[in-house]
């Protein structure tokens, strides 16, 4: 719709030189009419006719000035004008003589008086602009050059000159200038820097982008300065200032297109820039420069490629298997993991199908419809059962989902793959465990439903879970009664109740234990229970209360208070026993031996006067008392002696038996002999030597030989000494080996021997943990062994 | 030479006191016996009499107060603790007569079933008494 300025420039330049030559044929007409005039005036007086002639001529030329010509007088009444001045000023032939000032806007009427009047003074105006009245505009901007015609003297008599209607030129002008300030601001406002240098490379326009791209300081007067690459400013403005400088200059020259390349700047942007040669006409005018700052998107590409970088490497070193498929279920990528989890290499792997590679052998959980799934664009995770290379059987577990590219089309799918065999098949294991142990639980919990034992079973709030009929049995209540209630409350425990509590806070703790409580059954009867209780802990350790085994040991206890109380009674008659023994003997020899001096006064007293069968039955009573005390004095040693050890002490045998050696009677043709050395025993002094003096002295007693022997002898056996008493007396038939340690057993009729001395070496023998026994032959001799604990 | 002993004994046995009357009687001793049928009479016997004794002759089984408990009463008290006691007894137990040796005592004689032997001991026993110097 506009023309170019150029078109516009070249239109003027025309009109101007039409204009000139119009003005300059003018001043010739002028000259000639001048001429003519003058050369009429010279002739006037004859030349009237002419001037008739003349005017016609000047009419004629008027008219053929292209021109609006026109003369006014001095008063500014048209005289004069032309055929193109009658359209310019829109006038026609009638309105001759009008005065031109009536035309003129009335805006304009100062302005044009002042020009007529410099006209007037100067003789001569040009490009003296006003407007005129119009009738389809309004108004028309007129240009005139005018000048004042002078007579023959010397005086103004008029003004002619050329007018031109201007409107259209200054509208043009006018919309020239506003499309320049349009651009201006489009130019500056733009989000590209721009930079207009023209072809010396000399700065033309920078744009306030450009300013703030390069932070260039405001009031930097940029025009007409070296802008080439190579100019300290401009290098400055980038991160690498020598290598932009050798572009800029390579650009520069080539003088062809550039677009998008990218230059980092000092102050660290990214600057994408496009570079335009300008021509006019095929000649070289100057170089536009447009930067961009792409610094956000650069970041955002560098932050993406890190991160891809990133995720690239962690799939390449994660555990789990990592691959991708395309539509037709192609391997297109694979990790290491993967190759690692089914021994496939890359190339076996990549470009083949999943399904030929890894058929699935078994569903775990419903995996083809997932996998189907999957293909329809759903994430899904599923395990599935594959082989390996190497033919063994796998157990993965896959997380997939698709692919999508930027249009939301699908183009294939990845899958994270869990090689879970090994967790798989422990989980199996810890199945199968948890079955046995279930059935390990039934079996025991039947045992213990069927054991004569009480259970019962109790939660944190001590509320009875379970029980089994030896419990209801021992309770005396159904289980109805006593499920959920409170084992604190149902047993009545009255004062043990805090026991119990303590007890119940023990199990918490986790601590198993067994103690007697006692309890009331339901029929009030006090009842003594010995309960083992221990936590009862689930899979994970957590309690969740109590299991009690329980015994009722009512019975037994009382029975163990009655043989407390038996024991008592045993000790204190033993006591009693002991003392009573003790007493009875000395009670007894008393009168013995009251008896005794009595018998012996008698006979003293009666010598002369009794008969020989009289003292010898004086005798006989003697004899009988004398058997008397020695059956007082035996079970006087037999019962006391005791399972008391505070006589013990260290005797040496050897001493004692020296001591007996001296104290016994042994009789010259009988030999007495110690084979061995004897050991050191810690024991009653007393209670051994009764032992060894009643072997001995019965070996004595017994013996029948003209040469009698009796050799005590003694070994070694570790955890015990062995004794041996041989003699070489009358021996003892076999079947008195047991009678002779009984109470009062004797063998003989001797009246010495009150049979009770054997006994006292087997109480004696069985009081230091040993034994006692005897091999014999009639007429040949008997050996006592016995062994004494260490 | 041979002294004269005042000589406590302490028998509740009558027998065992004509035992022991004719013993002295036999021997031809010149001792005086001073008799006490139980613990009590003796205490009573030695408050009242000028003369302490110069030994005691304690049988072991007393009725009432036994020898043990007339023996520690006596060796108790300051005045009476130094005269000799010797035990005539038919116990030999280990226990008597560790207890009488403790409580403090002169002897201890066992009472021999025989007569005969019965009079030899006590023989010796008194001949021993009165070669000692007494208090």
């Amino acid at each position: 719709m506009i023309k170019t300025i150029k078109q516009l420039e070249n239109e003027l330049v025309f009109e101007r030189q039409a204009r000139k030559l119009a003005e300059d044929q003018l001043k010739e007409n002028e000259l000639e009419y001048n001429r003519l005039m003058n050369q009429q005036l010279e002739i006037f007086s004859d030349l009237e006719e002419l001037i008739v002639e003349k005017d016609r001529m000047l009419n004629e030329l008027c008219n053929k000035v292209v021109d609006a010509y026109f003369i006014f007088d001095m008063d500014g009444n048209f005289q004069k004008m032309n055929t193109s001045a009658y359209a310019l000023f829109e006038l026609n032939k009638k309105q001759k003589g009008k005065n031109i000032e009536k035309l003129v806007l009335k805006e304009d009427h100062v302005k044009f008086k002042n020009g007529l009047k410099t006209i007037r003074e100067k003789g001569v105006k040009r490009k003296f602009r006003f407007r005129i009245h119009s009738k389809n505009n309004n108004y028309k901007h007129l240009s005139i050059n005018a000048g004042v015609m002078y007579n023959e003297d010397g005086e103004p008599i008029g003004v002619h000159g050329i007018a031109r209607d201007i409107s259209e030129e200054l509208e043009m002008r006018n919309s020239l200038i506003e499309s320049e300030s349009r651009l201006d601001a489009l130019v500056n406002h733009l989000d590209s820097g721009v930079f207009l240098e023209n072809e010396k490379r000399e700065a033309v326009i920078w744009n306030k982008k450009a300013f703030e791209i390069f932070n260039i300081p405001k009031d930097y007067n940029y025009k007409g300065k070296d802008v080439s690459g190579t100019t300290d400013t401009v290098k400055s403005f980038f991160k690498d200032p020598e290598k932009f400088a050798v572009r800029n200059k390579e650009i520069a020259e080539n003088k062809t297109l550039v677009t998008g390349e990218k230059v980092k700047t000092a102050n660290g942007k990214y600057i994408e820039f496009n570079y335009i040669p300008i021509y006019n006409d095929a000649e070289f005018k100057g170089n536009l420069w447009t930067f961009k700052d792409v610094t956000t998107r650069m970041n955002r590409d560098e932050r993406l490629n890190i991160e891809k970088q990133k995720y690239g490497r962690i799939i390449e070193n994660m555990n789990m298997g990592f691959i991708e498929l395309d539509t037709n279920e192609t391997i297109t990528f694979v990790n290491q993991a993967i190759l690692n989890i089914s021994g496939y290499s890359k190339e076996e792997l990549i470009g083949t199908k999943v399904p030929d590679l890894f058929p699935i052998k078994e569903e775990v959980s419903n995996a083809k419809q997932r996998i189907a799934n999957s293909n329809e664009g759903e994430s899904e995770s599923f395990e599935i059962k594959v082989n390996n290379k190497l033919g063994e059987e796998q157990i993965w577990l896959v997380s997939s989902s698709p692919s999508y590219d930027n249009n939301g089309e699908i183009y294939g799918g990845i899958g994270v793959i869990l090689d879970i065999t090994k967790t798989k098949n422990l989980e199996l294991q810890k199945q199968n465990l948890v079955i046995n142990l279930e059935k390990q639980r039934q079996k025991y919990r039947s045992i213990i439903a069927n054991m004569s034992l009480g259970m019962i079973e109790y939660d944190p709030s001590n509320a009875i879970t379970l029980v089994n009929q030896s419990l209801l049995d021992m309770s005396g209540y159904t289980e109805d009664e006593v499920l959920g209630k409170s084992i604190l409350e149902i047993f009545q425990l009255g004062k043990q109740v805090e026991f119990a509590k303590q007890k119940i806070a023990n199990r918490r703790k986790g601590i198993s234990e067994s103690f007697e409580i006692e309890v009331q059954n339901k029929k009030g009867e006090e009842r003594t229970w010995l309960v083992s209780s221990a936590p009862n802990l689930d899979e994970k350790g957590v309690f969740t209360g109590t299991i009690g085994v329980i015994l009722d040991i009512t019975d037994r206890k009382n029975h163990e208070i009655l043989k407390e109380e038996l024991l008592f009674k045993l000790e204190k008659s033993n006591n009693e026993l002991h003392e009573y023994a003790h007493i009875v003997s000395h009670d007894l020899k008393s009168p013995l031996r009251s008896l005794f001096a009595l018998v012996s006064w008698l006979r003293d007293d009666n010598t002369d006067k009794l008969n020989t069968a009289s003292l010898e039955h004086l005798d006989l009573m003697e004899t009988t008392l004398e058997k008397m005390d020695q059956l007082i004095t035996d079970i006087l040693s037999y019962s006391s002696l005791s399972e008391d050890t505070s006589e013990n002490q260290e005797v040496d045998l050897n001493d004692l038996m020296t001591e007996i050696d001296n104290m016994l009677y042994v009789p010259k043709h009988i030999s007495l002999q110690v084979l061995n050395r004897l050991p050191t025993i810690k024991a009653d002094p007393t209670k051994l030597q009764q032992l060894f003096q009643n072997l001995i002295s019965n070996a004595i007693n017994y013996s029948d030989k003209p040469q009698g022997y009796i050799y005590l002898d003694c070994e070694d056996e570790g955890s015990k000494y062995h004794f041996s008493v041989r003699d070489n007396g009358i021996g003892i038939e076999t079947r008195y080996f047991d009678k002779i340690f009984e109470v009062f057993q004797s063998l003989s009729d001797d009246t010495d021997s009150s049979g009770i001395g054997l006994s006292i070496v087997k109480k004696i023998v069985t009081l230091y943990g040993g034994e006692i026994w005897l091999e014999s032959e009639m007429r040949v001799g008997t050996t006592f062994h016995f062994t004494i604990k260490k | 030479m041979s002294k004269k002993l005042t000589i406590l004994f302490l028998e509740d046995d009558i027998i065992e006191i004509m035992k022991m009357n004719r013993t002295i009687n036999k021997l031809g001793l010149p001792h005086r016996l001073l008799e006490a049928k139980n613990g009590e009479e003796a205490i009573e016997l030695l408050k009242s009499i000028e003369v302490l004794p110069d030994i005691i002759l304690l049988d072991l089984n007393m009725p009432k107060m036994n020898g043990i408990e007339f023996l520690t009463i006596l060796k108790t008290n300051e005045f009476l603790q130094h005269i000799p006691v010797i035990m005539l007894t038919t116990s030999n137990t280990h226990s008597d007569l560790k207890e009488c040796y403790k409580i403090g005592i002169a002897g201890y004689m066992l009472k021999p079933l025989s007569y005969k032997e019965y009079v030899f001991k006590i023989e010796t026993l008194l001949a021993y008494w009165s070669a000692n110097e007494l208090i």
